[in-house]
């Protein structure tokens, strides 16, 4: 049975816990496997992480998460309208960080390429960046 | 989450409870830096007894720990990881320059015997 739900909200890092745990409810119904709900929480939380550190640079913007669900993965679409990405496999390159002096480890898409099974990145420069997720369900 | 700061000799034991991402990190990292210098702390162990959730902004607060007891010659260690912890860890490669112990006790041994934290 295929299922889908959209949630929308302010680029606020209190928000990083309140996307993990959408998610997370959003797949239980399917598959409540500790170790599942652990990795679509953590892959969810880089994604909006990266919207609202390096997408809207700690400004207010908006972010969406769309999550779909049929009998075998759970789909998980995160996207800002924040400045964009110029270079996405330079981004995409472990350890690279814009922002290093922050205390930023650079390995948040490396986490979600491990967490997950697949992930795309689709951004224009100055207009939103799009992050696309599968895993298939345990 | 919050945290817990606690001391033994030059080492600072810090345990997150709760949740330790990008949001958290940002109210916390003032108050440990405040003790790691005031205390004049050598080494830190992150207690991850109580810790729920880790992400890779996590990973980079306790990465960037590591890089001040570095530079004053001491140590970081991680102690008493659930495996949700221990596989971020690992995929960081964090677990390779970072020592990692079953418990804080065994981290405070391990430093000690290692460093001469006293």
């Amino acid at each position: 049975m295929k299922n889908r739900a959209y949630i929308k909200f302010l680029s606020l890092s209190e928000n990083e816990g309140f996307a993990r745990l959408v998610a997370a409810a959003f797949v239980m119904a399917k598959n409540s496997h500790m170790d599942f709900l652990d990795d679509i929480k953590t892959a969810v939380s880089e994604a909006v992480t990266n919207s609202i550190v390096h997408g809207y640079e700690g400004g207010e913007g908006e972010i969406e998460m769309e999550l779909v669900s049929d009998d075998e993965k759970v789909y998980i679409t995160i996207t800002d309208y924040g400045v964009g990405i110029e270079d996405i496999d330079l981004v995409r390159t472990p350890l690279y960080s814009s922002k290093p002096s922050q205390n930023r480890a650079g390995i948040g898409f490396t986490v979600m390429e491990t967490f997950m099974d697949s992930v795309e990145v689709v951004s224009e420069k100055g207009r939103f960046t799009k992050v696309i997720m599968s895993k298939k369900f345990l | 989450m919050d945290i817990k700061l606690r001391y033994h000799k030059n080492i600072l034991i810090i345990t997150p409870r709760g949740e330790m991402d990008h949001h958290n990190i940002e109210k916390y990292r003032n108050e440990t830096d405040k003790s790691f210098e005031r205390r004049n702390i050598k080494n830190i162990i992150f207690d991850m007894s109580e810790t729920d959730f880790i992400d890779s902004s996590g990973i980079g607060y306790i990465l960037g720990r590591y890089k001040q007891t570095l530079f004053v010659g001491g140590k970081t260690a991680v102690a008493g990881s659930n495996d949700a912890v221990k596989k971020i860890m690992s995929c960081s490669g964090l677990d390779k320059i970072i020592k990692m112990y079953p418990s804080a006790e065994a981290a405070i041994a391990g430093i000690g015997r290692e460093a001469g934290a006293i």
